[in-house]
């Protein structure tokens, strides 16, 4: 018997196209997985080169498979805050955020960006879970008077050094004039688009969310795909390089439902408001494990051995299995080569006495067992400060109009 | 559009650190066209509080930047803050501005305006305040004058659950900050470390700023290292110091994130020492890449 290391992926009615399925598939897709129970474009033939296009210029990506969980009606704020472990009175209408969602025992069952669009109007942009579910279940005979369905909505994202220059050429100048984690409203050739300034990358970017994505989607991603020619845009899948660097986690991976957000290190100081007014699922949960402190953490760590590869290129196909003095410890739940950094990084949940800066483990990655090496996460930029850049600057305007921005003022 | 080129030969082009630094300006008159003038557009501004002036001037320039998109870091200092209601009002005006990260410090007062004593306190008081801005906090090599070493790490390891990161007080020892952070790590403090240094300035200026901040003992390897100086000018480089941490950069066991430049205000001499150091430039391109990225359409 022998192992057929690289299976194709049937393609077949049962699982969803993304509304931009068509569209991204004409640039040459060469490897989906399923997201959200729909097919997801993860690179196009070389993810190192699409790395390299991500920190350099701009690029596109088909992130169709973001499903928007969209809560209304007259206690939509009050619903949703119970739903999530921040505090939303702190989210103005216009903002974003990027939130859990916990169960009553504080695991984490989603890490969407929130979206305020009005009073009691949201958007929860998915990871991969069914949050749909769990919403309407919460809310069935709760009292609560809310409506929670899937929209009809689609985001691209356009990320990297040159996206604000791209967007300016579809937008013009107001959109530069959206705030670090804010949206505005605009329209693309007569379509509806939401834009906001997020992104899966930690460099400087955007999503455009297409309303009525069913009937917009392709014609909006022409439109994308046209104004960037002269900027050099580039289609390319999520970049795990980029993100594993930058400290940002996946659901699935790094983040499950049996993890809670202080274990993934995002809960001391701004992802929990344990202090907010109103309930929300999880607190006491979360009240108990914040008092005893987590047992295990995800760690940052550096990697020896040889090169790995891109996370999204099935060079992991599970995770590592890791060791001390012998014993097994944890696990790698993501990991990659950097090409910048010239080393192996990754996350790895192990027990709090094993996450001190400097404790060496060894990994074992299915084709050596490696040392590794416990290390601060994030790798690069911790704080943050290249997506916050300012675009002005990049787009070449200088600076701003002196107009009021959309969002923070 | 066409991107230019970073200036090469450029002396430490590898060097990460000198990739995303952030460059400590002191609220004074002019300072906001000097920022414009010379430092790079996509920089982080920090915004330092003196005790003399109180808050008033930091969060004027530090929302007046922030409204413009600049990615700035104001000085919050505990002692110059007289309550919880001001603190709310400040909290409040740089959020609105847009300023979504700051840097808490004990403050350089004997005796506080008001109620917080302490970096701590302040931080506490902010979390009952509820805010969502990321928070910096500072870390002292070497001597505090106000302050005794034990006490200090004590205070980081109690300030390190409200906070995202260290940034270290300016030395010019490589050694003593290469111990110092053994040290953090040995006791439980894991927060990544932004090393300050003092960017290219008159060594008049840094005796006189050194005295008072604390780091006379390592000034002390100015005079010692003859090289250091150039008494052509009676100025100071930080490349010698910059070779010396390196080891301490690439080895991931110490966890430093980054440089964090102050400036005094020179920032015409500082922005020039850092092109040529091989900071980027506009339309820098992340060596390693497929080069054609710069080219012009």
């Amino acid at each position: 018997m022998s192992v057929n290391t690289n299976p194709q992926m049937l393609l077949y009615p049962r699982i969803r196209k993304s509304p931009f399925f068509y569209a991204s598939r004409r640039h040459g897709v060469a490897m989906y997985s399923v997201y959200n129970h729909t097919y997801h474009p993860r690179h196009y033939g070389d993810p190192v080169t699409e790395y390299w296009a991500l920190l350099n210029g701009v690029t596109l990506w088909d992130v169709g498979v973001e499903r928007q969980v969209e809560i209304t009606g007259p206690d939509a704020f009050d619903f949703t805050n119970l739903l999530v472990t921040r505090d939303l009175s702190k989210c103005k209408v216009g903002q974003c955020k990027y939130v859990f969602l916990t169960d009553e025992s504080g695991g984490i069952l989603n890490d969407p960006v929130l979206l305020r669009l009005g009073e009691n109007h949201f958007w929860l942009s998915l990871a991969d879970s069914d949050i749909v579910l769990w919403a309407r279940g919460v809310a069935y005979r709760s009292g609560y008077d809310v409506q929670i369905h899937e929209a009809d909505v689609a985001p691209v994202q356009v990320q990297g050094p040159r996206s604000a220059e791209v967007m300016r050429e579809l937008f013009g100048d107001a959109v530069l004039d959206i705030g670090y984690y804010y949206l505005h409203e605009f329209t693309l050739d007569g379509i509806d688009v939401i834009v906001s300034r997020t992104g899966y990358t930690a460099e400087v970017g955007y999503e455009i969310y297409v309303r009525d994505a069913s009937l917009n989607a392709e014609r909006a991603w022409d439109l994308i795909w046209q104004a960037g020619q002269p900027h050099g845009l580039q289609v390319i899948g999520p970049c795990h390089i980029r993100r594993i660097e930058g400290g940002i986690l996946a659901h699935g991976a790094d983040i499950t439902f049996d993890t809670n957000p202080f274990e993934v290190g995002m809960g001391y100081d701004w992802m929990v408001s344990l202090d907010k007014e109103g309930d929300f699922i999880g607190k006491e949960a979360l009240t108990r494990i914040r008092a005893e402190g987590p047992t295990r953490k995800l760690a940052g760590v550096e990697i020896g051995g040889a090169p790995l590869g891109s996370f999204n290129d099935g060079s992991m196909i599970d995770v590592f299995s890791v060791r001390h003095d012998g014993r097994q410890v944890g696990e790698v739940t993501s990991a990659c080569y950097s090409p910048r950094l010239e080393k192996n990084i990754g996350y790895a949940m192990l027990p709090v006495e094993l996450t001190e800066l400097g404790v060496h483990v060894q990994v074992d990655t299915g084709s050596e067992v490696a040392d590794a090496v416990v290390v601060p996460k994030p790798f690069i930029d911790p704080t943050k400060d290249r997506p916050k850049q300012n675009v002005y600057a990049l787009a070449g305007t200088g600076t701003s109009t002196g107009a009021p921005p959309h969002g923070p003022m | 559009m066409t991107a230019s080129r970073p200036r090469d030969p450029l002396k430490r082009k590898d060097f990460q650190p000198l990739r995303e630094p952030r460059f400590e300006v002191i609220p004074l008159p002019g300072i906001e066209d000097e920022i414009d003038r010379y430092l790079p557009a996509d920089s982080t501004v920090t915004v330092t509080a003196s005790p003399r002036r109180g808050l008033a001037p930091t969060v004027e320039l530090a929302t007046r930047l922030a409204t413009r998109g600049i990615h700035t870091v104001p000085h919050l200092a505990a002692r110059y803050i007289s309550d919880q209601a001001e603190l709310r009002g400040i909290v409040h005006d740089l959020d609105a501005a847009g300023v979504r990260e700051v840097f808490v410090v004990g403050g350089d007062l004997r005796e506080p305006v008001g109620e917080f004593r302490s970096a701590l306190q302040l931080l506490r008081a902010m979390q009952s305040i509820g805010h969502e801005l990321t928070v910096g906090i500072a870390g002292y090599p070497e001597t505090h004058p106000l302050i005794s070493d034990d006490a200090i790490v004590r205070a980081l390891r109690d300030k390190q659950d409200y906070a995202s990161y260290i940034v270290s007080q300016m030395s010019f020892d490589a050694r003593v900050v290469r111990e110092w952070v053994d040290q953090l790590r040995h006791r439980g403090i894991n927060l990544p470390v932004r090393i300050g240094i003092a960017g290219p300035v008159g060594t008049a200026r840094l005796l006189r700023v050194g005295a008072r901040v604390g780091v006379g003992d390592s000034l002390r390897v100015l005079r010692k290292h003859r090289g250091m100086i150039q008494h052509v000018s009676g100025s100071w480089t930080p490349g010698r110091l910059l070779d010396d941490l390196a080891p301490a950069f690439a080895d991931p066991s110490y966890g430093l994130v980054g440089l964090h430049i102050y400036t005094f205000n020179a920032l015409a001499q500082t922005a020039q020492w850092w092109y040529e150091e091989g900071g980027r430039r506009p339309g820098h391109v992340v060596e390693g890449g497929p080069a054609d990225l710069t080219s012009e359409e």
